[in-house]
């Protein structure tokens, strides 16, 4: 059963593909739902985290790590009152080479950053999502999205009407 | 990698909607016209900007300031610009009513018996014509009424062609959805504030680069009037007179005057008031009545030159009159201010005062100036001091003490920070950690340390370590630290 002791407190983390995963529980906790199921006591030794595989949750897993906050041995009094921007600036690095997925992976992390409830990763990756819209014409999008229009033509005249705002 | 499965498609609309929440406004709206299901996740956005900002040529701000400085002198030139700005005035005009009225249809009408879209916040900025911003109106009204906005911002704009000027625009005020749905209100710019007495669920109030004639007793009755405030915000607002707020009955918690032209301020009754924030550009005196709640404070003195009577002194404490005790922090930032002003301390010691910042100390004041402060505040436990960068030598205040100053003890001081900290600074340091009691940490950051704010009354010093202390500095500054009182003080450099 989980207990709430100080020191390097284990969980495991099973993906639906039968791997496992062994993170701290400092770490998995970064998760706002693994963090209800730690505090409610419904966590046993595992965790099973459906609908995410094992590539994903890997991969949450190293974004957890990285983000998860230092409480250096100097005491927590010291840092928060002088905060190391260093190492603000490192993280923005990492998060950008972490980000420099393919788009399927990337829908994939923001599906399981929602699921997870983490919303460092959830900002980052719908983020990413969001430059690409911004940066591409509607056409561009809708090839990139490979959505199919399914207006009738005189919908479509009406949808465009009713939001020309956003073509003017 | 084109073609193949739409992933983002294929993601809950929960999703997607968070995802397309984050667009802006036009882009977010651009979407509607993928795919059916897009429109339906559009149609409830939470946050609708309308601002003619966006759509605006970027060089139309920039044309408008060069021809209010009279610019350029060749009247041919000029007369063609003004003809562009007016043809894109008009042009802007048109895009939006015609973007509102669109949007306005979308909504179904009566024959839908319920509006189809749900929105939270809306933000307006239109030029002001003659027909008095009906369609902005009809918009706030729909959106108000039926969407569920709680939040609304309407700035008005006077567009700069002859044509089309018209008188300010008039806020809708007497519609019963507004008294009672809406939460937050920004007013700004070529608007007049509306009678607000009946709004009873209105609790954030903000107004913004309003009229200069708008007569002082407009602000003053806000006050007043509207009761059930709790944050209010005054930006960029001027009269050129005291303000007097005097509001036994009033709630309001948290009030910002920022870069406001008012001559004095003085706060007689606030009997609610828990944050303040001033920026005195052109404020010469605030006066605290009675505050009894205040403990966070913010005064930004911004001013390049701030008036003073001739043969006189620029003192502290003439421009803040009566601090009020029960002041727990306190920032004090001289962002404009080069010239000296003395480190008067407050007539009655602030005796609850546990945590002050004081922020952009001129480069031409001595680190000093804080030293009164301290001493005014005898349960002071934590003190923060941010020096800009600069090489120059300071050339007002100096430690001298007087051999009874120089004896008097501070009992509760626990932190020291000093962010560029130079070698000349060490004095100062020596005198805290000599007159310091309790201190237990000290930490001192070179130039490239600064502050950063948490809203306004809240900040944290933040180190770089781009240029590390050489070992004879550290040498220097541990031994004063063993020097002093309590010479185990946890010292951190950066």
């Amino acid at each position: 059963m989980a207990t709430r002791e100080a020191g390097k407190k284990m969980i495991m983390l099973k993906s639906p593909d039968g791997m496992e995963f062994e993170v701290e529980e400092a770490v998995a906790m970064e998760s706002q739902t693994i963090r209800k199921m730690i505090e409610d006591d419904c966590a046993d030794t595992a965790i099973l985290i459906p609908n995410i595989n094992s590539k994903i949750l890997s991969r949450v897993i190293e974004y957890c790590n990285k983000h998860v906050p230092t409480t250096g041995a100097t005491g927590a009094a010291a840092s928060d009152t002088v905060a190391p921007a260093a190492l603000a600036e490192d993280l923005k690095i990492w998060d950008a080479e972490f980000i420099k997925v393919n788009r399927a992976t990337r829908f994939d992390l923001i599906q399981a950053a929602s699921y997870l409830n983490i919303k460092g990763l959830l900002d980052l990756t719908s983020q990413t999502t969001i430059d690409t819209i911004s940066d591409n014409s509607l056409e561009e999008i809708r090839s990139f999205l490979s959505t199919k229009n399914d207006y009738l033509p005189e919908e479509e005249q009406t949808i465009r009407r009713e939001n020309q705002w956003a073509f003017q | 990698m084109a073609g193949g499965e739409d992933r983002l498609s294929a993601l809950p609309d929960d999703l997607i909607r968070l995802i397309v929440g984050r667009l802006d406004t036009r882009t977010a709206l651009s979407t509607a016209v993928l795919a059916r299901r897009w429109a339906h996740i559009t149609s409830d956005l939470a946050e609708l900007d309308f601002t003619v900002s966006d759509i605006l040529p970027t060089e139309y701000d920039r044309t408008v300031a060069l021809r209010r400085r009279n610019m350029p002198r060749d009247t041919f030139l000029a007369e063609m610009l003004d003809c562009l700005m007016a043809r894109c005035e008009i042009d802007t005009i048109t895009a939006f009513v015609d973007g509102i009225t669109g949007f306005l249809e979308a909504d179904g009408g009566p024959a839908d018996g319920d509006a189809r879209r749900r929105a939270k916040t809306l933000r307006l900025e239109f030029f002001q014509t003659h027909d008095g911003g009906c369609v902005v109106d009809r918009l706030i009204a729909a959106a108000v009424g039926a969407w569920g906005v709680e939040d609304l911002e309407v700035v008005a704009r006077q567009a700069s062609c002859d044509v089309l000027q018209a008188p300010p625009y008039r806020f809708p005020h007497d519609h019963d959805c507004l008294k009672d749905g809406l939460r937050s209100l920004t007013l700004g710019n070529y608007c007049t504030l509306p009678p607000l007495h009946s709004y009873g669920a209105l609790t954030t109030l903000v107004l913004r680069d309003m009229a200069a004639s708008t007569p002082l007793g407009v602000y003053q009755r806000v006050f007043t009037e509207c009761t059930r405030l709790q944050v209010l915000r005054l930006i960029s607002c001027c009269a050129h007179d005291c303000v007097v707020v005097d509001a036994p009955c009033s709630e309001i918690r948290e009030l910002s005057l920022d870069q406001c032209n008012f001559m004095e301020v003085e706060l007689r009754h606030l009997p609610m008031l828990v944050r303040l924030a001033c920026c005195l550009t052109n404020t010469t005196k605030l006066v605290f009545g009675s505050v009894p709640s205040l403990m966070h404070t913010n005064l930004t003195f911004a001013a390049e030159s701030l008036i003073v009577p001739k043969g006189c002194w620029d003192y502290f404490g003439h421009y803040t009159i009566g601090m009020p005790p029960t002041m727990t922090n306190l920032v004090l930032r001289f962002t404009g201010l080069r010239r000296w002003m003395l480190p008067a301390p407050p007539a009655k010691p602030l005796l609850n005062l546990k945590k002050l910042l004081v922020a952009d100390l001129p480069a031409n004041w001595d680190i000093t100036w804080p030293r009164r402060l301290l001493l005014a505040a005898p349960s002071l436990e934590v003190l923060h001091i941010h020096v800009p960068c600069s090489e120059e030598e300071p050339n007002y205040g100096s430690m001298r003490l007087s051999s009874l100053e120089a004896l008097q003890r501070h009992h509760h001081l626990k932190e020291l920070a000093i962010t560029g900290f130079l070698q000349r600074h060490r004095w100062f340091l020596k005198y805290v950690v000599n007159v310091c009691t309790s201190l237990q940490r000290v930490i001192l950051l070179k130039d490239d340390g600064h502050v950063r704010y948490n809203e306004l009354w809240d900040w944290e010093m933040v180190g770089q370590q781009a240029c590390p202390w050489s070992n004879d500095d550290e040498m220097v500054v541990r031994r004063i630290i063993q020097s002093g009182c309590k010479p185990l003080v946890e010292l951190s450099m950066g």
